[in-house]
């Protein structure tokens, strides 16, 4: 009798007692030691369903994440299942390696565990998506604006103060904003949360002379951080309105910007140490540009022509998506946050890399 | 062979260990939140990025809306106060490009991050970008960031700064 260490497993080709488990939970299966003497030369786990050895990145450190696959080579198992899925089959095999005796006797039968993996279940983020990128002024700004840096190039509308020149406990209103993505619901067994990757993003200045770009490395957007903090109560999303100033030392005669993301909805059960698991993600991009009429003398912008500014197509589910079945089986992973470099050598050569 | 497979339920914990904060006002209000900042690396070489993290923990009880978002690779929404060995301020860069914009493309988030109470959110910023560490030596950092919305009569007053940290910019060479 064993309480706290139940047997899950049958070794005579019954059915096993399915166990119940979630998404992220830590799972750890062990087996009692061999009889004094005796060494498993090999082991050999197999689980169903897509699962993982861990993920990071931890809340400590997010400058990379990446996915580790589940050791099947252990005398334990530790592993988490990413995906929902029923009746989940794990299965152990050990051998030993004793001289002298037959080979194929040498290997145990094989231990048949089952599992039913339950998760926030099928519901996904809604996106809305502005259509347009625009010349934003935000009038608002005083009585604290010591420094103007408008007008913007932006995605979306945004009024209401800088948060640059007014640090406060709000700032800036959308209205509307680039781009919003909104939890689907509220999750009783577990929290909600989200984190954006860039993918591309190039904001060109030019005039007759001289051109400049300031690029970014594709990389986790910081401006979110890791994990993306709990939502507030009775707050259930975020948005993103990328912009660019138009301001400069001299008057630039165009701007254009070329700016793709994808964002991914994560769930993380309130069981204890869960780590988090995919749940969506939604790639949405921008290009635009805008002229000057009024260079060399003044300023006056053109409206934004987009070739394009919204969503790329719908929210993908990422436990359907094919791209789920290998590694990193649908999860965000990054080497480094994306930052932004400015570059005049470069300017040109990107764009020709787009035109292609 | 007999064999067994148990299940064991994980007992681990992920230890969070804040550092006290400082919060210098005299606001009646008292603040709602708290600031600490860490040297992503405390040693630096001359010309080298220079990165801090910033941890804005709620210590209200009741949700906060912090801004955040990045221009270039500078987390907006803070001031910050940067002296060398001397105790003299260090500058802000001046754009010494006649072509380059002031202020790099921004990635705001309209309406601010949210933050529960106990909860936290940590973000880098990139101060070298928009602060010239030109010579070797130790540079402390602080930051802070109002304690309320608006304008008070004393502005000074209505702040909550972060313990300060220390930077040794090394030498070429050395």
């Amino acid at each position: 009798m064993n309480c706290t260490q139940p047997v899950i497993s049958t070794t005579d080709g019954s059915e096993p007692p399915v166990q119940n488990v979630v998404v992220g939970q830590p799972i750890i299966l062990t087996t009692p030691a061999l009889p004094s003497g005796i060494t498993a030369s090999k082991t050999i786990w197999t689980v169903g369903g897509t699962n993982i050895g861990g993920y990071t990145p931890t809340p400590a450190s997010y400058d990379t994440a990446s996915v580790t696959k589940t050791d099947l080579k252990e005398s334990s198992l530790n592993t988490y299942w990413v995906y929902q899925g029923s009746t989940i089959p794990v299965t152990y095999q050990y051998c030993v390696d004793i001289q002298g005796a037959d080979p194929i006797k040498q290997c145990s039968m094989v231990a048949d565990a089952s599992f039913n993996v339950t998760g926030p279940g099928d519901a996904q983020m809604t996106v809305d998506a502005y259509s347009a990128v625009t010349i934003s002024k935000i009038v608002d700004r005083q009585p604290c604006l010591s420094v103007d840096w408008d007008p913007y190039l932006q995605y979306g509308v945004v009024t209401g103060y800088d948060k640059t020149v007014c640090p406060g406990l709000g700032d800036e209103t959308g209205n509307p904003v680039g781009i919003k993505f909104t939890q689907p619901g509220v999750s009783s067994d577990g929290t909600y949360t989200f984190v954006q990757l860039i993918t591309k993003d190039k904001t060109k200045y030019a005039n007759g002379q001289s051109s400049g770009a300031f690029i970014s490395t594709p990389g986790m957007d910081g401006a979110l951080g890791y994990p993306y903090p709990p939502l507030q109560p009775g707050d259930d999303h975020v948005s993103d309105s990328p912009n660019a100033t138009l301001v400069g030392p001299t008057n630039y005669s165009k701007v254009s910007r070329t700016f793709a993301a994808t964002m991914y909805l994560l769930w993380t059960s309130n069981i204890q140490n869960s780590i988090t698991v995919p749940v969506g993600y939604q790639k949405w991009h921008f290009k635009t540009s805008t002229t000057n009429t009024g260079y060399p003398t003044s300023q006056n912008w053109s409206t934004p022509v987009s070739q394009y500014a919204g969503i790329d197509g719908d929210v993908v589910s990422s436990a359907t998506d094919p791209k789920s079945l290998t590694r990193p089986y649908g999860y965000p992973v990054w080497s480094n946050l994306s930052t932004q470099v400015w570059s005049t050598t470069n300017a040109d050569e990107v764009d020709q890399e787009e035109e292609q | 062979m007999t064999k067994y497979m148990n299940v064991l339920a994980l007992a681990l914990m992920a230890p969070f260990v804040f550092a006290a904060a400082l919060a210098a006002q005299t606001n009646p209000e008292p603040p709602k939140f708290t600031l600490v900042v860490n040297a992503e690396k405390p040693d630096v070489p001359l010309g080298a990025d220079i990165v801090i993290t910033i941890t804005i923990t709620n210590i209200s009880e009741e949700g906060i809306s912090i801004g955040c978002g990045y221009h270039g690779n500078v987390q907006e929404g803070y001031q910050y106060e940067i002296r060398d060995e001397q105790g003299i301020e260090v500058p802000k860069i001046v754009n010494k490009d006649s072509f380059r914009p002031t202020r790099s493309p921004g990635n705001p988030r309209p309406g601010g991050c949210g933050i529960k109470p106990g909860g936290f959110m940590k973000v880098y910023s990139t101060i070298s970008e928009d602060y010239n560490f030109d010579h070797p030596g130790k540079y402390t950092i602080r930051v802070w960031k109002p304690a309320t919305k608006g304008t008070p009569e004393k502005p000074e007053l209505n702040r909550v700064s972060s313990n300060t940290i220390t930077i040794t910019v090394l030498a070429a060479g050395s």
